[in-house]
């Protein structure tokens, strides 16, 4: 691996995707989500229940977790086609680098423009709320590691979008259909119809596995302790069907996502002609 | 290997029965040579001839079958190696907008694995960019492009450098100054691959491949090629108005070339070979000549007559 080609362009496209206003944009929206005013009017005014900080980060999960695939999947799904239709994709891949360290560079900046977008969005809005007292960082922390993880699921799959895709604007419609799949339509129609079938809850689990941005909803909720009515019909779901392994099955399906999707980018990025 | 064994020093670049396809279109087909260090090879052809797709199967851009050596080393099995002893100058110029030249040329120097202090500097002044160092790329013409894509393919003195279609973008005077560029470039013992579809840069190469549709029409010097297809040069005499038609005639009797007449400017079309003929008998007949040029062809207008011709090497 040429490490010094790897950060170059690691640092470059890190560079080129804050500059970005869309990522600007996110940052403000992630920031209003969390910060919750009438929180901080509670808070002012000393008269905030016990279990606050556990009911308003759930609140917050279900929120902003389908929000956050809108954040990497434009931008990851636009990325390597961009390069490919400007030209610039030839030039770098010209130089004595393999594609794995392209990828690599490109990824790496990409997650780490997404990641500071979200902690930064979080973690000034707790910062704000929670500055009385630091032992509470904790449960945030969680909240914001799994966002961060569903950010880099979504990239993966921005990726494996922008590696099959000819044209940018195909990439970009894909990728906003990508979300709109896994969040309106799984919401309104896909759970409907199974719900409405002969097998029911059953053939319910694999369709909620299946969808990144659901399952890290409900491993979410579930991680930050939340109570059955917070977990939702989908959840709950889960709950009956899983029991005590619902924590385990669904943190594992959420890394297997995240390994699937970048192997799956690599292997295809491998196989392709550059140009 | 069919071409590309050939006579003197041994290819620093082996192309060897190399065939791309892109579905059911082939874009390349067996296509054979050789490029020996320090000469100027020149890829001629029409648009959609191939001539990208070559430099993209060189460069392993692109998956192909056959075999590319670069210095021994197979394209295929050390693409990295390989890439490190060539300098790719793009057709388009695709660098990164935002980034200033000094930070597009720092990039490069990451990418190749070299110390950017030293290069940067040395390989900017060289094509004149060092003082506009601070400029974003967006705001540099297409000369100026050249010449960056250029001090950037320079970065780790390769020893090969592939400029594809180097001066479709540029003026006339940017035209000139490349041509500079790569006589000295040439001078200091760089092997060049150069690929046009236009003319100018035929007296710079040692060596053409002529491509059409895919497929290797001709490989050799220019002026073997040129002697292939019978190509003329172009005398213009300028005479006494006098002796006009009598010199015409004696041309005529001479090598059958049809003269054009215009004033005291005598023009005809002589074969390279009946060259000295003609000159020997003007002076023998002891006409006064005032003026006298001869207009050799270039490969680059003729090679068309290559692809008609529909010879192979």
């Amino acid at each position: 691996m040429n490490v010094s080609a790897v950060w170059a362009i690691l640092t470059y496209t890190f560079k080129d995707a804050i500059r970005a206003k869309w990522l600007l944009v996110f940052a403000v929206v992630f920031f209003l989500l969390a910060v919750n005013i009438p929180m901080l009017v509670l808070l002012a005014a000393r008269y905030l229940p016990p279990n606050y900080l556990q009911v308003y980060l759930t609140t917050l999960v279900g929120l902003a977790f389908p929000f956050i695939p809108l954040l990497p999947l434009p931008m990851g799904a636009a990325t390597i086609v961009d390069e490919r239709e400007s030209g610039t994709l030839q030039y770098i891949m010209s130089n004595p680098i393999s594609k794995v360290d392209f990828l690599l560079g490109r990824m790496g900046g990409m997650l780490a423009a997404t990641t500071a977008v979200i902690l930064l969005g979080f973690g000034v809005a707790s910062l704000m709320v929670y500055n009385i007292d630091v032992g509470r960082y904790a449960p945030v922390l969680t909240a914001t590691s799994l966002a961060a993880l569903l950010n880099a699921i979504m990239l993966g799959l921005a990726m494996v979008i922008s590696i099959l895709t000819k044209r940018k604007s195909t990439a970009t419609g894909i990728a906003i259909f990508m979300w709109f799949l896994f969040t309106v339509l799984s919401d309104l129609g896909f759970l409907s119809i199974v719900l409405n079938l002969k097998a029911g809850a059953a053939a319910t689990l694999p369709v909620i596995l299946l969808n990144p941005v659901e399952t890290s909803r409900i491993f979410a909720v579930l991680s930050l302790g939340g109570a059955a009515d917070q977990l939702g019909s989908t959840g709950l779901i889960i709950s009956y069907y899983l029991g005590d392994n619902a924590f385990s099955i669904l943190g594992g399906t959420l890394l297997a996502w995240l390994a699937v999707f970048f192997i799956l980018a690599f292997l295809l990025f491998r196989r392709q002609d550059v140009v | 290997m069919a071409d590309a064994d050939q006579g003197g020093a041994e290819p620093i670049l082996v192309v060897d029965d190399v065939t791309k396809r892109y579905g059911k279109f082939t874009a390349l087909e067996h296509v054979s040579f050789g490029v020996k260090k320090g000469t100027h090879l020149l890829i001629l052809g029409p648009n959609g001839a191939g001539k990208t797709t070559m430099i993209k199967c060189i460069l392993n851009l692109a998956s192909f079958s056959g075999h590319i050596r670069v210095d021994g080393s197979d394209s295929k099995k050390n693409s990295t190696e390989v890439k490190k002893m060539i300098g790719y100058v793009p057709q388009n110029y695709a660098f990164y907008e935002n980034l200033s030249v000094q930070d597009q040329a720092k990039m490069s120097s990451r990418l190749k694995g070299v110390d950017a202090t030293t290069q940067v500097q040395e390989k900017l002044e060289r094509v004149d960019l060092w003082r506009v160092k601070g400029r974003k790329i967006r705001a540099l013409s297409d000369g100026m492009r050249q010449r960056l894509g250029i001090a950037l393919a320079l970065i780790g003195d390769p020893p090969i450098l592939i400029l594809d279609e180097p001066t479709s973008n540029i003026d006339l005077r940017g035209q000139l100054e490349f041509q500079d560029l790569l006589l000295k470039l040439l001078q200091e013992g760089k092997t060049m691959i150069t690929s046009t579809h236009l003319t100018g840069l035929g007296e710079l190469a040692s060596e053409v491949l002529v491509l059409d549709k895919g497929k290797q029409i001709a490989h050799g010097e220019p002026s073997a090629l040129l002697k292939r297809v019978n190509v003329a040069d172009t005398l213009y005499l300028r005479v006494d108005n006098s002796h006009a038609h009598d010199i015409s005639a004696l041309i005529q009797d001479l090598v059958g070339s049809e003269v054009i007449v215009k004033g005291n400017w005598l023009t005809a079309s002589l074969m390279s070979a009946d060259k000295m003929k003609v000159l020997k008998s003007l002076i023998d007949s002891g006409v006064r000549v005032d003026d006298l040029l001869i207009e050799p062809t270039s490969i680059e207008s003729e090679y068309l007559k290559l692809i008609d011709s529909g010879e192979s090497t």
